[in-house]
């Protein structure tokens, strides 16, 4: 037999069934909790992300500032305690692009950008009935489907292809309206003229704010509802690498000079929460990962004082001392790779149900729908070093302490 | 001058227990073992008599002394080669049986082999061999725990002779068998040590057995009398 070490591990293993049970309990729970919270975490984190940049163009171009805006500190100089109201105003006069075609000729090259759409968006009121509700309205053209990613969302109708006498509206706010496909609905604007528009098309995302509050016209209808002719009050930009957005979005700037933000600096405060978020992820893993390593190395402590007799024994036969060592750690290492299995499918069992509970209690208050939990993959990869590591770590004091001990003492003891 | 014949030669041999009162357990012992020799270790409780087998079987460090096995001084040993010496030429029985009771008795015979790495179908046959020569041809497959004290002793005499050492060492190694089972034993050692030229060194309580060796070595108080 080459690997004797190995015989008398496993033999050990299946001899003191309980304490082999306890090191893969300590070692299962651990990587299933290292798993889990994470994967239920990042799914989130995933999901919100994933929302927020698909229902928003990645990158907004607005009009420059003014004069007003620039010389802000002048104006507050001047018009002591009428600053709000003056800054308030020049926002809402800011958002109007006259020459979208011109810019979109500037900066179509940029290597980044993969679809650019102008569009008219601002309040709206719709009318069925007896129901009014105050909605965010959206002109858009085709090419805008290319910078939201709504049409995965339709659940009846289509977006596509919008007449002027068409709207598309989210599911919450249908209910609210109470219409269905084909109904009609009037839109009042900042114009004050009423025009009818059909429902063509119904989505749900997920997220209230734009079940409830979001529809979409044509462009041309978006521009008679505001008022604004044939300008538009923004561009939209979609870019192939969704983390490098703020770049372009500086290239951008610097090609037009105007008002450009990126969907990074849009939501920064979501997105450092998020960062904060994945701290706290860490920093109960580690926590995680020390409980576990504790409960092995008690374990372990106990194991070789109950074997020290035997370890005395196998050295009076001429056991050298790594060979000792390979017992004790080899049998922490096997425990902790089947612990590691079990772990695993805890995990993806826990993911299930808690998946199942979310979907049983229904709406949360961000989101209309569960997103799709998943094991992390990297945090499972990670859970397989950490369960490993950790065994090893738990186990190569008492598994030194083993191999040192004086063959006299042992038999002795 | 080394002489083929010597199997240990120990000079000047002394074993201090540190500690507050340190206990001297073996003084100034010089001994000469030749090989094949039969030798009876005998002396009251107390007397050094198990110290002086843990410091012949290279289980423990001296204190100060010179041993020589085979004519090498063993004091430069490291641990590897100590273990390394202790499989493949010593032998122990000791006064507790010492088994490993997660194993059968065969493979408690066979954990030399195993940890010299050297097994193979004909060590196995030669386990079974030794096993059923002590009378446990039935008990293969047994694990001492549902074996008597006298039938783990003779899986640890089995064990001890496994890899064929140069030097058997028992620590009253008939003590807790009958009568007829310890002459049986002892005839088995008489055997071999005729057959294999092998060493056997035994530490005894008995004056019966030890009077059956060929020498008797007796210990009070740490210093050899006789």
């Amino acid at each position: 037999m080459r690997f004797y070490e190995l015989f008398i591990a496993f033999r050990y293993i299946k001899a003191n069934l309980k304490q082999s049970i306890i090191i893969t309990t300590a070692v299962s729970i651990g990587v299933a909790i290292i798993i889990w919270i994470p994967s239920i975490n990042l799914s989130f984190m995933d999901d919100l992300i994933n929302r927020t940049v698909s229902s928003a163009p990645n990158i907004t171009i607005q009009k420059e500032l003014d004069t007003f805006e620039t010389n802000k500190e002048l104006f507050a100089e001047k018009f002591k305690g009428e600053n709000l109201l003056l800054t308030d105003q020049v926002l809402t006069r800011k958002r109007k692009i006259k020459s979208s075609r011109r810019i979109i000729q500037q900066i179509k090259n940029i290597e980044q950008i993969e679809a650019i759409a102008p569009f008219a968006e601002g309040q709206a009121l719709l009318i069925r009935g007896g129901e009014e509700r105050g909605v965010t309205i959206k002109g858009i053209i085709p090419e805008e489907l290319k910078i939201i990613d709504i049409e995965k969302d339709m659940v009846k109708g289509r977006i596509r292809n919008l007449t002027i006498n068409d709207i598309v509206i989210g599911q919450t706010l249908a209910n609210k309206l109470k219409v269905d496909m084909g109904k009609r609905v009037k839109a009042t604007g900042v114009s004050g003229i009423p025009i009818s528009l059909k429902v063509v098309g119904i989505f749900n995302t997920g997220l209230r704010a734009k079940d409830e509050y979001q529809a979409y016209v044509n462009l041309r209808t978006g521009q008679q509802l505001l008022n604004i002719k044939t300008d538009v009050s923004g561009i939209g930009v979609k870019v192939k690498d969704i983390y490098k957005a703020d770049e372009t979005a500086d290239e951008i700037r610097t090609k037009t000079g105007l008002y450009v933000t990126s969907w990074m600096e849009d939501n920064k405060q979501i997105l450092d929460q998020l960062n904060r978020f994945k701290l706290i992820i860490l920093f109960i893993n580690f926590l995680i990962v020390s409980s576990a390593a504790t409960s092995i190395t008690s374990v372990f402590i106990m194991l070789v004082a109950a074997k020290s007799k035997e370890i005395g024994i196998l050295k009076s036969m001429g056991a050298e001392n790594k060979s000792i060592m390979v017992i004790f750690l080899s049998q922490a290492v096997f425990l902790s790779f089947i612990g590691y299995f079990i772990g695993l499918l805890g995990a993806k069992l826990m993911i299930m149900g808690y998946s199942n509970l979310l979907e049983s209690s229904g709406e949360t208050m961000f989101s209309t729908q569960v997103p799709e939990f998943k094991i992390n993959t990297a945090y499972a990869v990670l859970a397989f070093f950490y369960s490993i590591f950790t065994s090893i770590l738990a186990s190569i004091l008492p598994s030194y302490q083993a191999a040192k001990l004086k063959p006299v003492e042992a038999i002795n003891a | 001058m080394p002489n083929d014949e010597i199997l240990l030669n120990l000079e000047n041999i002394n074993k201090v227990y540190p500690g507050a009162q340190p206990v001297h357990a073996l003084i100034d012992i010089n001994l000469i073992i030749n090989k094949g020799e039969f030798i009876a270790v005998v002396g009251p409780s107390g007397s050094g008599k198990s110290t002086l087998m843990n410091v012949l079987g290279l289980l423990d460090a001296v204190t100060s002394g010179k041993l020589y096995y085979l004519g090498q001084e063993t004091s430069k040993w490291d641990e590897k080669q100590k273990a390394v010496f202790r499989n493949r030429e010593i032998g122990f029985i000791f006064q507790a049986h010492l088994l490993l009771p997660e194993f059968t008795a065969l493979e408690n015979v066979l954990m030399p082999a195993f940890i010299a790495r050297t097994i193979n179908h004909s060590l196995e046959e030669r386990a079974k061999e030794i096993l059923t020569i002590v009378g446990l041809g039935d008990k293969f497959y047994v694990k001492p725990k549902s074996l008597s004290g006298g039938q783990n002793q003779r899986i640890a005499i089995a064990r001890a002779l496994m890899n064929q050492p140069s030097v058997v060492f028992a620590d009253e190694p008939t003590g807790a068998l009958d009568q007829k089972t310890g002459n049986d034993i002892y005839n088995l050692f008489r055997k071999i040590n005729a057959e294999e030229n092998m060493t056997f060194i035994i530490v005894t309580h008995e004056r019966s057995l030890a009077q059956k060796a060929d020498r008797i070595i007796e210990i009070v108080d740490g210093q050899i009398v006789k």
